[in-house]
Parts: structure tokens; C-alpha cells; sequence
């Protein structure tokens, strides 16, 4: 379900949820198709989130009261605008810190030069 | 100059119709997609390409196999939700479901108010809380769909029962059938089933095998128990009082009636005899019922009658304005059919042998004003 030309799925999978939240708290407002071509662009297409994968984590994060939505009606279309609540900017900012953490310790783990890799 | 198209709103229609056919059922999730198969036409499609190649070229990019996995994961996401949160509720029921059960046991042990609240609570929340949501939670279980049923019939029986051991404690009505119709069903039905739809894999032979026999042996306890009432010693001790209490009453009764051929005739004494025999007709007739059935049943029937001549006496009493005749308390007749056969032929013979000690008492009083 993770296409993903660069990085494994396995690795999207675990930071999509921070990288939709971190990206809605920079741009405020964005709909779905925005959202992939906006990371695609940002990480020169090495992360190409699928819809598969984008669309499901919204609505989650909707229901779990982290993003708010507005429509917009284009004729018989709907575009559905999301945008971070007040919980999802207090969320936002936990799980960047939480993914810095963890990319430290990875670092660390794997024993890595801090300048080595581009992520 | 590169010009974008437009996706036209019967082309939007279109793909609507289309992700509907291909089990997008969620309307939220649809317009999304279709937004966001529109952006992608508009923006990427080569020119003057045909709409309907264009959307078979897109739409494989949204799914490995089939577009329904989009459907399928924002619901297990969505579920997700829930599912943690029914496991909370379920946790914390079973928790404060102990809490309760234990607490209320122990009041009603020390007979300290509050047990019956206590107990109450502590049998619902297990009976309408952790039970229910358990089996919504096994449903959504990787098992075969029999052990999800087998499994579920179970629970439900398992509801019925403590339902019906709540209403017992409670002395509500339905209470019996509940709980036997619960345990019967229990034993003889759902154990069998558990067991012959387990017995054949051999990974679960031996759980299965003490599962069904601490099963049956509960079950037949459980049943036992509901049909133990008190002792036998008991019953005969009251009857034993029954039966002491009713000769007093008739030894009282044939002194009074020569009293009453020792005294000259008047209106009063000739009223209270005859309201006093009225009474005592229909308590005889009712215990007549009581030891020929043996239980209670159908003695409601005969209560307004003995009601009215109890009124009827009661209202003689107390116009005699003798202090020693005490107007008789009906409130034991008044719930005979739901007490059982001893207390009930009690109560009547205290009701009786109020009858006859008014009856000497006012007889005696005239022999002393004599």
C-alpha cells in the first residue's frame, strides 16, 4: 500500500502521521493532493506519500479530534481543506520532538558520524 | 502554451459512480479521492488525452490490488479508535465489577446498609457492560466465525444468569425463571456445543475436555443451589408453631362460645359473633387451600373476600372503643401469594388467634362489668 521509490514503507509508515501534522503546522491549511505534491517537492521525491496511505491517516487523525476540515465546493466537487486543532498543534510539536529523539538515538545506536546520510 | 483541462461536473459524476462500485462506501473518503483524482487529471494528464484513458491510467496508483484497501484501512484506523476505548471501558468495568461484588458481599454478610445497592451496581456492570462489550471485542477476533458464535451464546447465557442472581438478591419478579432457564440452557445446550465444536482439534483437546467439566460441574451446582430454599428441620418447626397456634386459637374459640351461652343475649356481643365467625370462615378456607396444595398459589383469589369481613370486623372494633380488642393488621395477607407456604399458614394463624383473644377479651370485660 506504501509505494514509496526511496525509502522502505516501513519507515513512511511510522513518520507519516508526524510529517502530515509537522507539514499542516507550517502551511495551516492544505488538502490532500496539496499534501503529496507539497512533500514530494520538499524531499525532491524521495518521500511520495500514497493515497493509500494519506487518506486513511487523515481521517484517523480527524476523528481522533487532531485536524479540523473545511469544503470547498468546485461544481459537483468537494475539496475538503485540513487544518490543525488546538490539540493537533500541542500533537504536532510531541511527535516532531519525539521523531528528533528518536533519530538521535539512532545515530547513536547505529553509530553513525552526524554528518553522514542526508535525512 | 500548455493549457490545464478541467474535469467537468459529468466526468465527476462519473468517477463517483465508478469508486462507488469499487466499494468506496464512506462519502467523506469518496470526495476526497475524488478531488484528488480530478487534481491529478488536471495537473498531470498529456494533452488532449482522452478522460476516461487518463482515469484508468490514474486510478492504479491509488492500490496495490484493489481500491478498496483505501476503504478497508481508513476503517481499521477509524476502529482502532474504538476498539482501544471499548478495551478501556472493559478493563475499568471488570475492575470496579470486583470492587463492587466484593464490597457488597461483605455488608450483606455483616448486614450493614448499603450491600443491596452495592451488589446491584457491581452485577450490572458486569452483566451490561463487561459482558456485551466482550463479546463485541471477541467478534472483531481472528476466529472462526462458530467459535465467535459459540463463544457469544455463552456470554449471553452469562448475562441471563447474573441477571437473574441480581433480581434473586433484589426479590424481583422473574428472578427464578431467569436464573434456571439461564443454567438449564447452560448445561444441556451451550456446554455440548462448546465441546463437540472443540473437541476435534487436537491443539485444544485437553482446555476443552477441563473447560467442559468445570462447565457441568458449575452449571449443576448453580442449579442446585437455586432450588435449595431453607431447611427442612425449618419448615417443620414452623408448622410445628402452625399447628400450636391454630389449637390455642380453637380451644379460645369454644371457651368464648361458652361464654357467650353464660352471659345474656345483647346486639353487641351478637354482632361481634357473627363478624368474628365471618373472619374466621375464610381463614379456615384458606388454610384449608394452603395444606391441601401446599403452596400458595391462587391465594390472592381469595383475599378480597377475607378483606372485606376483616374491614367489616375491624370497623366493629374499633366502634366498641374497648381498649383491650386491637383492630387486626392485614398487611401480612395482603402479599400471601409471594411468601411461601409456612409463613403464609403463619401469618393466618396469628390472624386467627387475634380473633379469638379479642373475642375472650370482650366477653371477659362484660363478665367483670356483670
Amino acid at each position: 500500500m506504501y509505494i514509496c521509490p526511496m525509502y522502505s514503507s516501513e519507515l513512511i509508515k511510522g513518520t507519516l502521521k508526524t510529517i502530515v501534522l509537522n507539514l499542516l503546522k507550517e502551511q495551516g491549511r492544505m488538502y490532500g493532493y496539496e499534501i503529496t505534491q507539497r512533500v514530494k517537492e520538499l524531499t525532491n521525491g524521495k518521500i511520495q506519500i500514497t493515497e493509500g496511505a494519506l487518506y486513511p491517516t487523515l481521517h484517523s487523525l480527524e476523528k481522533s479530534g487532531e485536524l479540523e476540515t473545511e469544503k470547498e465546493y468546485l461544481g459537483k466537487r468537494v475539496r475538503k481543506y485540513y487544518a490543525l486543532t488546538e490539540q493537533g498543534q500541542t500533537t504536532a510539536s510531541q511527535k516532531v520532538n519525539e521523531l528528533t529523539e528518536f533519530m538521535d538515538t539512532m545515530k547513536f545506536l547505529l553509530d553513525l558520524k552526524p554528518d553522514v546520510g542526508n535525512a | 502554451m500548455w493549457e490545464m483541462r478541467n474535469v467537468t461536473d459529468e466526468e465527476v459524476t462519473f468517477i463517483d459512480h465508478d469508486l462507488t462500485a469499487r466499494g468506496i462506501v464512506l462519502e467523506e473518503l469518496r470526495d476526497n479521492l475524488i478531488d484528488h483524482i480530478c487534481c491529478v487529471i488536471e495537473h498531470e494528464s498529456q494533452q488532449n488525452e482522452d478522460f476516461y484513458k487518463c482515469y484508468e491510467r490514474v486510478l492504479p496508483q491509488f492500490f496495490k490490488e484493489e481500491l478498496q484497501e483505501i476503504q478497508i484501512e481508513t476503517d481499521n484506523l477509524l476502529q482502532f479508535k474504538n476498539f482501544y476505548t471499548m478495551k478501556k471501558i472493559m478493563n475499568i468495568s471488570g475492575i470496579s465489577t470486583v470492587f463492587l461484588i466484593l464490597v457488597g458481599a461483605i455488608l450483606k454478610t455483616l448486614h450493614l446498609p448499603g450491600a443491596g445497592i452495592t451488589f446491584l451496581l457491581g452485577g450490572f456492570s458486569f452483566a451490561f457492560l463487561f459482558l456485551p462489550i466482550l463479546i463485541i471485542i471477541k467478534f472483531k477476533d481472528d476466529e472462526t466465525t462458530t467459535d465467535k458464535v459459540v463463544f457469544s451464546f455463552g456470554l449471553l447465557l452469562a448475562m441471563a444468569i447474573s441477571v437473574g442472581v441480581i433480581f434473586k438478591i433484589m426479590h424481583w419478579p422473574y428472578a427464578n425463571m431467569l436464573m434456571y432457564a439461564g443454567t438449564i440452557i447452560f448445561t444441556l445446550l451451550y456446554v455440548p456445543i462448546y465441546f463437540f465444536t472443540r473437541i476435534r482439534r487436537p491443539e485444544m483437546k485437553f482446555n476443552t475436555i477441563v473447560n467442559a467439566v468445570l462447565m457441568i460441574a458449575f452449571g449443576g451446582i448453580l442449579y442446585s443451589l437455586f432450588d435449595l430454599s431453607y431447611s427442612k428441620k425449618y419448615a417443620d418447626q414452623m408448622q410445628e408453631i402452625h399447628y400450636y397456634l391454630h389449637e390455642n386459637s380453637v380451644r379460645l374459640f369454644d371457651t368464648n362460645n361458652e361464654l357467650y351461652a353464660a352471659l345474656p343475649a345483647n346486639s353487641q356481643s351478637y354482632e361481634l359473633k357473627s363478624k368474628t365467625i365471618a373472619v374466621n370462615k375464610n381463614l379456615e378456607k384458606m388454610t384449608e387451600l394452603i395444606s391441601k396444595q401446599n403452596n400458595t398459589n391462587g391465594l390472592n383469589a381469595t383475599v378480597p373476600e377475607l378483606l372485606i369481613s376483616l374491614n367489616d370486623y375491624n370497623d366493629y372494633v374499633s366502634s366498641l372503643l374497648n381498649v383491650s380488642i386491637k383492630k387486626i393488621d392485614n398487611s401480612g395477607l395482603l402479599v400471601i401469594e409471594r411468601i411461601n407456604t409456612e409463613l403464609a399458614m403463619n401469618v393466618l394463624a396469628r390472624v386467627q388467634q387475634q380473633l379469638a383473644v379479642n373475642e375472650n377479651a370482650f366477653l371477659s370485660k362484660q363478665i367483670a362489668e356483670k
